[in-house]
């Protein structure tokens, strides 16, 4: 790429001259140094594990791809997969519509800047500091059936129909699950569409006031069209946080992820398989090790799929 | 010029800091002196971060003894200690005394060659303790790998002053016990603490607890492992409908969310009558509710005049760490023996009340409702009986454990009938378990 005199070079011109990585060597290797032994050399062993069967202490079997058949066909497993990929799956579902639909519009609201609108926005984002496994605590004892305050409060609204063990019962606990950790990191994607709609011009709004358009209209035309970019993003994000979602769920359900696995999600069925639980379930690392490669491929398949519709957007071709 | 030497200052902090990070940390200069009197620091790790405080007062009676050793009590929570345990063990970083889960658990540290074969030569009474102590801790070839530590039983646990007040006495059959629920129920308090929330309670404190009055106690153990009953038998399916009874009886509303820790609360706050309990119960709810007035009742049985069987298991043992120096090694041995003598296991007994001291030639505990929980034993011991998911079952995945947590849960929530259940069981173990071909 040859040197123009007077340009301004920017991402665009496909900026990738020698002499400037090399200058950027010493800034990307530490922190690549640090990746590589803690993230990238790890993430190799386990895949590396994932043929072998142990228990933990004793002597590694190499079992070939005896794991993945496991857990592709091999009852109990592929059971216990399938449904941690149903819970999973659920689970996305149930955060996307519980947290960031009201998150984006709970931003909608506060950029309007009506007065206390920054008190409301600290107020929405404390839970994301909180501990997952206090929120988790909390609420589990907030949704006991003796004395729990949801019930009691239930009870005395007259709504005994939604005084009931809501953890206990596998119809309702995923859901349950599924609101705590909507309520806590609604935070995020509230702060990612409040920053996207304050960054939208000014004029384009104006414009449309004048021409006599109501808020919901401008809503719909102006604000959703162009912070889907941002919506990506998020989805993304929640994507990726709920497959890889454990604490909330050991918190509320314990790794045993009850009641009858209705609350299993890769996580606890990872956690479970390698580690055994409480002496009265054995320890089967290399099972676990293949549950972590399959969660790989399936959170890394997604952020790349993603990825490359990013970019055909980018492109425009989508 | 100027870059390329902050960039290789940055690259060397950097070495520099990671190199910190990786060195080992050195030992207290005054560990590990071989010199008389000097003091040796060994450390005693378990599963019991609940006894904290009961051990701090068992190792303020062997401080007395004035040995060199001193002993620091190094629980880890009991959802993590095995997965604790094994990085230590593989990083050579563990503790010096282990206490070692019973059965298969506790095996696979000793097959690994993590734990050193107790002889008569480093624990000279090894051999007086009762063989079915012993039997949790020892190959078919008779290497002895854990000196027998404590052990627990089933029993129900009531409360005295709400069955006085109702002039009711706790149940002698099973019969009995479904009269004293009604009666409970009819005056407003929860018959049965119990929940599903949690399967292991109900694997334990049900199923482990129950089985042996529908299959003769020790006896159908033996049949059981040996393939003569299966989980397929009318009996082991009675078992499981009398639960369900239990269940629809005796149970609060609700129970689907009720966990172990819930189930605790209920009992000791006097909301519920009754609690199928494990002996470690008693120190737990004297310690949640000083002012709770307990009784004991032996297990309800099927008829009068069954036999009263008493459904235990060996709870933990000491394992000796096998790769010590030989000061350590020392120190440890010398806890250790005096863990396993009859002194030492006497103040085991009256601390950890609930939790049996296996040694011999032990004075039965201080704690009436302790000494009348172990006496239920049996003169010889002629009435103890196994739990069923633990002995053997277990060994490999699908194990009792997991499939008993699984199907009772299943059970209690409505999901599985008790056939269904039976059968789950018996053909996630078949698969794996010959005798039950």
């Amino acid at each position: 790429m040859p040197l123009i005199k007077g340009h301004v070079y920017n991402i665009s011109d496909g900026l990738c001259m020698k002499k400037s990585f090399r200058s950027l060597l010493p800034y990307i290797l530490p922190a690549l140094l640090i990746y590589t032994v803690f993230m990238a050399a790890p993430l190799f062993l386990s895949m590396q594990l994932s043929f072998y069967e142990w228990n933990g202490i004793g002597p590694k079997n190499f079992v070939g791809m005896e794991n993945f058949r496991k857990l592709f066909s091999i009852e109990p497993w592929n059971i216990r997969f399938l449904n941690a990929t149903k819970n999973n799956i659920l689970l996305f579902l149930m955060v996307m519509f519980f947290q960031n639909i009201p998150a984006f519009l709970l931003a909608w609201l506060l950029h309007f800047k009506l007065k206390g609108r920054n008190i409301f926005r600290n107020i929405f984002f404390i839970p994301v500091t909180m501990s997952v496994i206090m929120v988790g605590y909390v609420a589990q004892l907030m949704f006991n059936p003796l004395w729990g305050s949801f019930n009691k409060l239930m009870e005395v609204v007259g709504l005994n129909f939604l005084s009931r063990p809501w953890l206990g019962q596998s119809e309702t606990a995923l859901f349950i699950v599924a609101l705590v950790t909507a309520w806590q990191y609604i935070g995020i994607p509230l702060i990612l569409f409040l920053s996207g709609l304050e960054n939208i011009p000014k004029e384009l709004t104006e414009a449309a006031r004048i021409d006599g358009a109501s808020e919901l209209k401008i809503l719909r035309y102006i604000y959703i069209p162009l912070l889907a970019p941002v919506f990506g993003i998020i989805s993304i994000l929640t994507f990726v946080g709920d497959f890889t979602a454990f604490e909330i769920i050991f918190a509320m359900e314990g790794s045993i992820a009850g009641p009858n696995y209705a609350t299993d999600v890769f996580g606890t069925l990872f956690y479970r398989t390698s580690f055994g639980f409480m002496g009265s379930s054995q320890a089967q690392m290399g099972l676990g090790a293949a549950i972590a490669v399959c969660m790989f491929v399936i959170i890394g398949g997604a952020v790349l799929f993603w990825q490359w519709y990013d970019n055909l957007i980018l492109k425009n071709l989508a | 010029m100027k870059q390329k030497i902050l960039a290789l200052a940055v690259v060397f902090s950097l070495v520099l800091i990671l190199t910190a990070c990786g060195s080992q940390e050195t030992p207290p200069p005054n560990e590990n002196v071989t010199a008389d009197n000097e003091p040796i620091t060994i450390r005693f790790t378990t599963w019991r971060q609940e006894d904290v405080e009961m051990w701090g007062r068992i190792l303020v009676e062997f401080d007395k003894l004035d040995t060199n050793v001193m002993v620091e009590y190094a629980p880890v929570v009991d959802t993590e200690y095995d997965s604790v345990l094994k990085t230590n063990l593989q990083s050579g970083t563990a503790d010096e005394v282990i206490f070692v889960r019973s059965w298969d658990a506790g095996r696979a540290l000793f097959d690994a060659g993590y734990l050193e074969p107790i002889t008569e030569e480093m624990v000279p009474n090894i051999n007086d303790f009762a063989s079915a102590q012993l039997a949790s801790w020892q190959t078919e070839d008779g290497k002895i790998y854990g000196v027998p530590g404590n052990w627990v039983a089933y029993g129900v646990l009531y409360n005295k002053d709400i069955f006085d007040d109702l002039g009711i006495t706790p149940p002698a059959t099973t019969d009995d016990l479904f009269a004293v629920c009604s009666t409970l129920k009819e005056n407003g308090i929860i018959p049965i603490a119990g929940g599903s929330k949690d399967p292991w309670t109900l694997e334990h404190m049900l199923s482990d607890h129950f089985l042996p009055i529908f299959y003769d106690g020790e006896v159908g153990h033996q049949k059981l492992l040996s393939g003569e009953f299966l989980p397929t038998d009318s009996e082991f399916i009675d078992h499981l409908d009398f639960l369900l009874k239990v269940r629809n009886e005796c149970w609060p509303d609700g129970f689907e969310g009720m966990g172990y820790s819930d189930t605790q609360q209920l009992f000791v706050s006097g909301l519920a009558g009754m609690f199928m309990a494990g002996s470690w119960e008693i120190g737990v709810f004297e310690g949640l509710n000083p002012e709770l007035h307990m009784g004991y009742s032996p297990t309800p049985v099927l008829k009068e005049g069954d036999k009263r069987w008493l459904s235990i298991t060996p709870a933990g043992a000491f394992g000796l760490n096998a790769n010590l120096t030989p000061e350590k090694r020392e120190a440890a041995l010398v806890f250790i023996n005096w863990l396993a003598s009859p002194e030492g296991g006497k103040i085991q007994g009256d601390v950890l009340v609930g939790q049996f001291p296996s040694m011999p030639n032990t004075t039965p505990p201080d704690h009436p409702l302790a000494t009348e929980w172990v006496a239920q034993q049996g003169d010889d011991g002629e009435n103890l009986t196994i739990w069923w998911t633990f002995q053997t079952l277990n060994a490999q995945e699908p194990g009792a454990g997991t499939l008993s947590n699984e199907s009772l849960q299943a059970l209690m929530n409505g999901d599985m009938t008790s056939e269904e259940v039976a059968q789950h069981i018996f053909d996630g173990i078949v698969g794996w378990y010959d005798p039950w071909k």
